[in-house]
């Protein structure tokens, strides 16, 4: 149990380090990553809340003002209407006739009334009309109010604005004497004769009925609440009506808009408002919102806003975890890359001291090979012999024949090894590369073949060879074998030749050992390299069939090539291309 | 062997080669001037004793033919120890192996030898080679006193 914690302790160790040690610099990226992304956003949330709030104050001031200006025009636009009305009125010369002449006639009086009747009729909203005399005294009332014919008006806004303007006036709130009484405000304006004379004033009242209906509808259709009053402050309509009397409000809103001045105003907390001054009739308008209100799409953007930050911080706290694992992932990829190579290499080493060990067995097989294979062939050679020479009288023809057999087959055996030790030697004798003179390889291998056999005699004729790099002993030892076997197989025809040539090409050396001898039918020319295979009969051509693999095996360790052409009686042609020297030495 | 001095140490451990080399010596009556021993340890008791009393009383062989490939301590080994030691550094030594391996030959150079020869497979050159060699060293060749 101890030794499964301690192993489970060692990976956890390794674990750890490894986490500290590779995984340092992934973390420092997350990190970076995490809190620059979290500040971005952040910020982004908190301008947005901010400008986002600006802009809908903005929006709603703005809002505000055009609801001020608006209504303001259109109230002063139709008070100013039916005052031209009025004024058309007014200027009837009958009329103006008729109160230049003084008392009334019977006549006359039933005509005002019907003026007075007709100019009710024809101003949307009059609550009643009437005249008065230049010192404002009552000529007539309409609606027929008799109480009130003679009686003096002069105290009222509506004569004194009157009497102060060539045009008309549009009065503020008052009580009208007509019952029931209802809060009104007037217009009237001067009766004058054709010389200038002010012979009269006409007016007409309305109830405050059709401004708060316009109030009213306004709130209804547009949400702002308006607040409406007359030249002196006092309230004509307000949000929800509810108007029992005459109330001045007491608002700077209302005050600066009297003075002639439009505007916004977010001074209290709880309403914004704008303000505007009523064209012609000189009131006043203020458009108000309860801040609330106004801004409950503010809190619905700044709610959307934080919703939207929240899902942004989650995705980004998403992407931040998804980043520290692939990284964290790739990292421990990494080390198991790190890991694995470290392993191949380990792979590669145990493989190549594996070789060493197989190249040393197989070079004491070899030596074993040469050594102990000989011994008992020398031993059967040597006894045979023995016999042969010393006990050959008790031995017949035939006994002889026999041993004949076995000394053969002991030499070919005795050859055999030694052919097989030499191509073992080409295979595991190092390279030892230097530049090798062809010329002179070729020269010395030639002589020395005629020196072994002086009876030969073949007509050899040598190009001009390129020098390689390679052994020297092993090139030595190819070209032994080309020459040798050039001359076995050329031996038997009339005037034996051999061609010995090179080319270069390109990056090799091509070199080519041509024979007239017996050739070869190219139907085995794959065979022709392979270890002892063999194309002729041993009675006819000795050797065991080494000699072109042993050539093939030292061409490949230099990196070069073989191959061969011939014909069965057409003569053989080996070649061999070497990898040339390197020309930028 | 009573009273011929021993000229030559033929160390060799395979009888038949054994044979064979004492058969070639004797086409020169040499065969009876021969010690045969069957490996490198006997080869260095007789040579190196550890006791200097035990040495040869009637002197060093002429010549020692030594094969490479031996029981227990090998040809090589026994070539070292007889160049290295003041007292046999003069004896020609002669490897007489089956070895062609060009390793065994430059080491056993390399360590002194006086001859490398390859023991031919084939009798009549091995005849020939052995009795040469015998002559050689017996009778041509000259060593210090």
């Amino acid at each position: 149990m101890s030794a499964t914690a301690e192993q489970a302790g060692g990976r956890l160790r390794r674990l750890l380090s490894v986490d500290r040690l590779l995984n340092l610099g992934h973390r420092r990226l997350v990190a970076v990553y995490a809190v620059s992304s979290f500040a971005i956003l952040v910020a982004l949330t908190a301008s947005a809340l901010t400008f986002g709030g600006a802009a809908v104050r903005d929006q709603v001031d703005r809002g505000l003002r055009s609801s001020a200006n608006a209504s303001a025009s259109y109230l002063g636009l139709s008070l100013k209407a039916r005052a031209d009305v009025l004024v058309a009125f007014a200027g009837r010369p009958t009329f103006v006739t008729i109160l230049a002449s003084g008392p009334l006639s019977p006549p006359s009086r039933t005509w005002v009334a019907d003026f007075l009747a007709s100019l009710q009729h024809s101003i949307d909203g009059a609550y009643n009309t009437w005249v008065t005399t230049a010192d404002g005294t009552v000529v007539d009332v309409w609606p027929s109010q008799p109480a009130l014919v003679g009686q003096d008006f002069s105290y009222r806004d509506w004569f004194k604005g009157a009497m102060a303007t060539d045009a008309a006036y549009q009065s503020s709130a008052y009580v009208s004497a007509s019952p029931p009484n209802p809060l009104v405000v007037a217009q009237s304006t001067r009766v004058t004769d054709p010389t200038g004379k002010v012979v009269g004033i006409v007016g007409v009242g309305f109830d405050l009925q059709s401004l708060q209906q316009y109030v009213d509808a306004y709130q209804a259709s547009v949400g702002v609440r308006l607040l409406v009053t007359g030249r002196d402050g006092t309230i004509v309509a307000q949000p929800g009506g509810g108007i029992t009397g005459l109330v001045k409000a007491i608002d700077p809103d209302v005050a600066a808009a009297l003075a002639g001045q439009s505007g916004g105003d977010d001074r209290t907390a709880d309403t914004m408002a704008a303000y505007a001054p009523v064209p012609w009739a000189n009131g006043a308008v203020v458009a108000q919102l309860p801040t609330a209100e106004a801004l409950a799409g503010l809190g619905v953007m700044q709610r959307a806003v934080l919703v939207t930050a929240g899902v942004l911080a989650l995705l980004n706290l998403g992407v931040v975890l998804l980043l520290y694992a692939s990284l964290r992932r790739r990292t421990v990829a990494e080390a198991a890359v790190v890991a694995a190579n470290a392993g191949l290499e380990q792979r590669v080493s145990d493989r190549t001291a594996a070789l060493v060990v197989s190249n040393r067995e197989l070079e004491a097989f070899s030596y074993s090979v040469s050594h102990d294979l000989r011994a008992p062939l020398r031993s059967i050679d040597a006894f045979s012999q023995i016999l042969l020479n010393e006990y050959a009288a008790p031995l017949d023809a035939e006994g002889r024949r026999v041993l004949g057999v076995v000394l053969r087959n002991v030499k070919q055996m005795g050859v055999l090894i030694d052919d097989l030790l030499a191509f073992s030697r080409v295979t595991r004798k190092e390279l030892d590369r230097r530049p090798v003179d062809m010329n002179r390889l070729v020269q010395a291998t030639v002589e020395e073949m005629r020196a072994a056999e002086p009876t030969c005699d073949i007509a050899c004729d040598i190009g001009d060879l390129c020098t390689v790099p390679g052994d020297p002993a092993l090139l030595r030892q190819v070209w032994t074998n080309l020459l040798g076997n050039a001359a076995k197989f050329s031996r038997a025809v009339a005037q034996p030749r051999v061609e010995v040539r090179c080319e270069r090409v390109d990056d090799e050396c091509r070199y080519t050992v041509r024979d007239n001898g017996v050739g070869f039918d190219p139907v085995y020319i794959d065979k022709l390299f392979k270890p002892f295979s063999r194309l002729h009969p041993t009675a006819e051509f000795e050797g065991t069939g080494i000699g072109l693999a042993i050539v093939a095996r030292i061409v490949g360790r230099h990196g070069g090539r073989v191959w061969a052409e011939g014909t069965p009686g057409g003569g053989a042609l080996f070649g061999f291309a070497l990898p040339a020297e390197r020309e930028t030495a | 062997m009573n009273g011929t001095p021993i000229e030559i140490l033929l160390v060799e451990d395979n009888p038949d080669d054994v044979e064979l080399t004492l058969r070639a010596l004797n086409t020169h009556k040499l065969a009876n001037r021969v010690k045969v021993v069957g490996d490198g340890v006997e080869a260095l008791a007789y040579l190196l004793p550890e006791d200097p009393a035990q040495a040869p009383t009637d002197g060093f062989p002429k010549v020692v033919l030594l094969d490479l490939k031996l029981p227990r301590v090998d040809g090589l080994e026994v070539l070292r120890r007889l160049k290295s030691s003041p007292a046999t550094r003069e004896i020609p030594v002669v490897v007489l192996t089956s070895s062609r391996e060009e390793s065994d030959m430059v080491r056993s150079y390399d360590l002194g030898a006086n001859s490398y020869i390859v023991k031919p497979v084939d009798f009549e050159q091995f005849m020939r080679a052995v009795s040469e060699l015998g002559l050689y060293w017996l009778l041509l060749n000259e060593v210090p006193r």
